[in-house]
């Protein structure tokens, strides 16, 4: 999976103004709390080597119950002083080191503040175990619903409307900006805007079912021309089948229990409980980015689909082979 | 040393233990069990792919070492995950279109005791399965016989006819009648012996 990506799926590999602002707060955070955590851990060390010294205890006297002798000892009043001081001075310390870290916070949070409009709004409606994309939606004749991959312009300001269509999950591009929730009845929002072309990992961020780890997003930010292009085509319907493999595959998927979920514009199947597969071929992975689209992981995922991701929704279809073949033609025309 | 251990310590640990054994089933996914293919698809023609009963007696052997036949302890109603996977079909198929939550409408009601065609779970399993006289639609190409299974799980919940702890204790949408785990028992006329298929 990770070949898939050109830059490391990590928080601190930014590729967007966003996350190099919050990568710079973890680095001075890092700094600040490493610097903290060495002092002490020198200090316990210096303390455990150096032990009670005589000037440390005023007096001791013994006598202690039921005849045993034993050694009480008394803080002596100049030391606990001393102490004092340094305990009180330390605790201000870190009160004050608590509050400059308020300051970065709220710098970067002023910083990473969503600009004032938006020049491309996608709505995003997270599933169990997948995700959906709608473009253009408040335009009826432009709307586009595509699933798994995010594709969005650099330097464009991105406006993700979250939404959830079952259980709370969480949507994160480490590269790219923040986690943010996504609840069921309340509508949440995030802004990014990539800076260097690439592909990217996205993945849910809050526990949400059986296959929370494999729900993942391929987002590839690409150059407005490049962008234009594959909105172009994804709004066009499915590519009618020419070969006479494919045509008996569309029967397969038409007749068969495919329709029923999932759709293919330009075909009568219009199921939208499951990703919309009008052009699932031009996608270089299938179930949510969990495994890449070759045919033998789309035969897997037909027959078996709890191989891949145990206790998905996908229902295991059991195709006679010949049948299945036609429909893995079919499926591999839908470019 | 010797771990002394009070004998009421002992005997609690021994009955929250034993109620775990006995309620770990609650949750058991038949997760990996991939269903029986059907027995007699070979063209693609419009009346082929339909399930028959004879897939549903293939299928229940594949889950677990259960050996009652499905009719009896019925496997999936015993089971919470086949129930609430069943709620999630019974929206995903459209089923409320007619049925609404259970209440009826076009179609009839099924949180009564009145089954047209049968209230046992192989008997419900053919009226998804294949279809009914009066309207009911056959899902017998649209379904696996695993997810059929976990509808007639479902659908029998909706009468309280599963045990308590196997149905949906809430809805994951407003909620339009109680949850299936308050829902007061109704009684269908179930035959001694189970029906033939």
């Amino acid at each position: 999976m990770m070949q898939m990506s050109s830059t490391a799926h990590s928080a601190l590999h930014p590729t967007s103004s966003e996350a190099v602002q919050i990568g710079n707060l973890w680095w001075i955070m890092l700094a600040v709390g490493g610097a903290v955590w060495i002092a002490v851990i020198v200090a316990m060390l210096w303390s455990a080597w150096r032990g009670r010294r005589a000037h440390d205890v005023a007096h001791t006297h013994g006598e202690g119950e039921s005849g045993s002798r034993d050694e009480v000892l008394i803080p002596s009043p100049a030391r606990e002083k001393v102490l004092k001081n340094v305990v009180g001075g330390l605790t201000a310390a870190t009160a004050v080191t608590l509050l400059i870290f308020l300051g970065f916070d709220f710098r970067t949070a002023r910083a990473i503040m969503p600009p004032p409009g938006a020049d491309i709004e996608i709505d995003v409606t997270a599933h169990q175990w997948w995700w959906e994309f709608t473009y253009d939606k408040s335009d009826p004749v432009r709307q586009l619903v595509t699933a798994s991959e995010l594709h969005v312009p650099v330097g464009a300001n991105v406006r993700l409307n979250l939404r959830t269509a079952d259980v709370i999950h969480s949507i994160w591009f480490p590269n790219m900006q923040g986690k943010r929730d996504m609840i069921p009845g309340h509508d949440n929002v995030l802004h990014f805007r990539a800076d260097t072309i690439g592909t990217y990992l996205g993945e849910c961020a809050e526990f949400c079912g059986m296959q929370h780890a494999k729900m993942r997003i391929v987002l590839v930010a690409e150059s407005r021309a490049a962008y234009d292009q594959w909105l172009a085509r994804q709004r066009s319907p499915s590519v009618p089948p020419s070969s006479e493999q494919a045509m008996l595959g569309q029967q397969v998927f038409l007749n068969r229990s495919c329709a029923t979920c999932h759709a293919i514009r330009g075909t009568p199947a219009g199921g939208r409980v499951a990703p919309d597969l009008t052009h699932a071929a031009s996608r270089s992975m299938i179930a949510s980015a969990a495994v890449p689209n070759t045919p033998d992981n789309l035969r897997r995922w037909i027959l078996f689909p709890d191989s891949i991701k145990p206790g998905t929704h996908m229902p295991s279809t059991q195709l006679p082979e010949a049948e299945l073949r036609t429909l893995l033609v079919y499926l591999e025309t839908l470019r | 040393m010797k771990l002394c251990v009070p004998r009421r310590v002992s005997c609690t640990v021994t009955a929250f233990a034993a109620i775990v054994a006995v309620s770990c089933k609650r949750e058991a996914r038949p997760i990996g069990h991939s269903p029986a293919p059907p027995a007699d698809i070979t063209a693609i023609t419009p009346d082929s792919g339909i399930h028959r009963l004879t897939d549903s007696a293939a299928s229940h052997r594949l889950v677990g070492s259960i050996k009652a036949p499905a009719d009896s302890h019925d496997v999936y109603g015993g089971v919470a995950y086949s129930a609430s996977e069943g709620k999630r079909l019974y929206e995903w198929m459209n089923c409320s279109g007619c049925h609404s939550k259970g209440g009826g409408g076009i179609g009839p009601a099924l949180m009564d005791a009145e089954w047209r065609y049968g209230a046992a779970p192989s008997q419900i399993y053919e009226t998804i399965v294949s279809g009914r006289p009066n309207g009911m639609p056959s899902f017998g190409r649209r379904l696996n016989s695993q997810q059929t299974w976990q509808l007639v799980a479902y659908v029998r919940s909706l009468s309280a006819q599963t045990p308590k702890w196997a149905r949906p204790g809430r809805d994951d949408h407003m909620a339009a009648k109680v949850p299936e785990q308050q829902t007061p028992k109704a009684r269908p006329y179930l035959p001694r012996s189970p029906p033939v298929p």
